[in-house]
């Protein structure tokens, strides 16, 4: 018997889907745009319903605490105020590669240890959109995550409870939130579960790094590719200048100057629109250290779908504010 | 949204979520995991390949091994004789039967993930090499070698093999609360 026809015997019979009904209409098609800690890939979106029935949009929008009132608009953080916020901004090209020749060092540099210690903090509104309702819920997120080249290590996030502007909206919550079961604050990953995006780090010609960053018409992956690479590992020093040096090469970027990140430390700006113009990643960078500090989601106009009380829309934050070079997890 | 994607929700979601599920154990966050794993093969339509189910399958394996841990361990403690299994319906005198299939399943979780995954692209998912290696972003080669190693790791973690067992059902580990990688 081949390898396959005998896998087939001794597994088909074990088949966990074997009870499962079949799902020969496919649902209304569920949109998230979560960008929570350990959801490296998730991008805002919007879809229709895949069987033209009723659209289900769940978005996630961040929230700054220190803004957030007792009403719906509260919970939506500002834009941040950036040296050239309107359109059209400097081609960032000069202007990092000038940054890219002052990188200096890092804490961390001259540190070593078997894990990357990374700790990121967001602010998360989920917003559910079905064709007669709208609820919305606002999540704080902490994620530290500890991890080895080969997958293993420990992963915390620690949802804090969702905010609410009212009962109301809290009751809406409960009635239309997808039914997940809670988890864990903390979990250990054995090797190779943590699948890396870049196993063998970053490269350091700037090149190269940026041929790995580009992806043929979509101008916004080379800045996601980026923070997910600052999900996983710590980019040293020559890294951090490769990454600079990298993204000047790419064409359809913003240089957006100078700027102070939600928590209060200066950097600069790059930003990329997607080709319709719909949405727009930024991403800060210290200027010193050339260290990614910040990431950020904006929706640019209103999509058709979201009720969002004012655009731009930020919908999705996340602060990188510690790395680290640790023995072991948990350290 | 182009035509490409609703052909392909409409085809493919039903596997979709079956693979899910098989990884998952839990009906419901497969069905919300394969939603937003067509959403990713929307927003990435550009890099679609001919093969289409297994590219699907890779995003899938990917957003299990990322996205989804935090959840998945929620229920990570694998139900081997839940009401609504694959056991469903055993009646006395298929002891032999349960206990193979309990064994099967532990030799199963016993291996790396890796293992794991192929075997069940295989053996669950019914792909063939090449459509494994498009799941798994491997070449075909690569795809044969790892089915070849991981089909005889099973073997031998079901040493003896299944057909040969003298059964106990009631004697057999407590394989129901192992947890899940």
């Amino acid at each position: 018997m081949n390898p396959v026809d005998e896998v087939r015997r001794l597994l088909g019979p074990v088949d966990p889907a074997r009870a499962l009904p079949a799902y020969t209409t496919p649902p209304p098609l569920a949109v998230p745009v979560e960008a929570a800690p350990q959801a490296r890939s998730r991008r805002w979106a919007l879809a229709v319903s895949g069987a033209g029935a009723a659209v289900v949009i769940t978005a996630a929008l961040l929230v700054n605490p220190l803004t957030t009132r007792d009403t719906a608009t509260a919970v939506m953080p500002a834009p941040l105020v950036m040296q050239y916020g309107a359109d059209p901004a400097p081609h960032p090209g000069p202007y990092l590669s000038r940054l890219a020749e002052q990188v200096g060092a890092a804490p961390y540099d001259a540190t070593s240890g078997r894990y990357v210690r990374l700790t990121t903090k967001g602010w998360y509104l989920d917003t559910t959109i079905t064709r007669d309702a709208v609820a919305s819920a606002t999540v704080p997120m902490e994620s530290q995550l500890w991890l080895a080249r080969d997958g293993s290590g420990r992963e915390t996030v620690r949802k804090l409870p969702p905010e609410f502007p009212d009962e109301a909206a809290r009751a809406k919550w409960k009635r239309l939130e997808p039914t997940m079961p809670p988890a864990d604050p903390t979990h250990d990953l054995k090797p190779g579960e943590y699948a890396l995006s870049w196993p063998r780090g970053l490269p350091t010609d700037p090149a190269a790094l940026a041929a790995a960053l580009a992806r043929p018409g979509d101008p916004v992956e080379p800045l996601l590719r980026v923070q997910n690479a600052n999900r996983e590992l710590i980019p040293d020093r020559a890294a951090r200048a490769a990454v600079l040096r990298a993204l000047a090469l790419l064409d359809d970027l913003a240089y957006r100057g100078e700027v102070t990140d939600r928590a209060g430390r200066r950097g600069v700006a790059v930003s990329a629109d997607t080709p319709d113009g719909g949405r727009r990643e930024v991403l800060v960078f210290a200027p010193d250290t050339g260290e990614l500090l910040a990431h950020e989601t904006m929706i640019m106009r209103e999509p058709g779908a979201l009720d969002l009380p004012a655009y731009p829309a930020v919908v999705s934050y996340t602060l990188f504010l510690n790395r680290a070079h640790v023995d072991r997890p948990g350290a | 949204m182009g035509e490409w994607f609703t052909d392909a929700y409409a085809s493919h979601y039903d596997a979709v979520v079956r693979y899910c599920h098989r990884r998952l154990r839990d009906a419901g966050a497969a069905e919300e995991l394969a939603q937003e794993v067509f959403l990713t093969a929307w927003r990435r339509g550009g890099e679609r390949p001919r093969s289409m189910l297994p590219w699907l399958y890779g995003i899938a394996h990917k957003m299990l091994a990322n996205e989804w841990r935090a959840r998945r361990r929620a229920a990570s403690t694998v139900p081997l004789l839940d009401e609504d299994g694959w056991d469903a319906g055993v009646t006395a005198g298929a002891e032999e039967s349960v206990a193979v299939r309990l064994d099967v399943e532990a030799a199963l979780l016993s291996l790396a993930e890796a293992d794991q995954e192929i075997l069940r692209l295989v053996g669950w998912e019914q792909l063939d090499l090449g459509e494994a290696a498009v799941a798994l972003g491997c070449r075909r080669a690569t795809a044969a070698v790892r089915l070849h190693r991981a089909r005889r790791r099973l073997l031998r973690a079901l040493d003896p093999p299944p057909s040969a067992f003298a059964v106990d059902p009631v004697r057999r580990p407590a394989v129901g609360s192992q947890e899940r990688s």
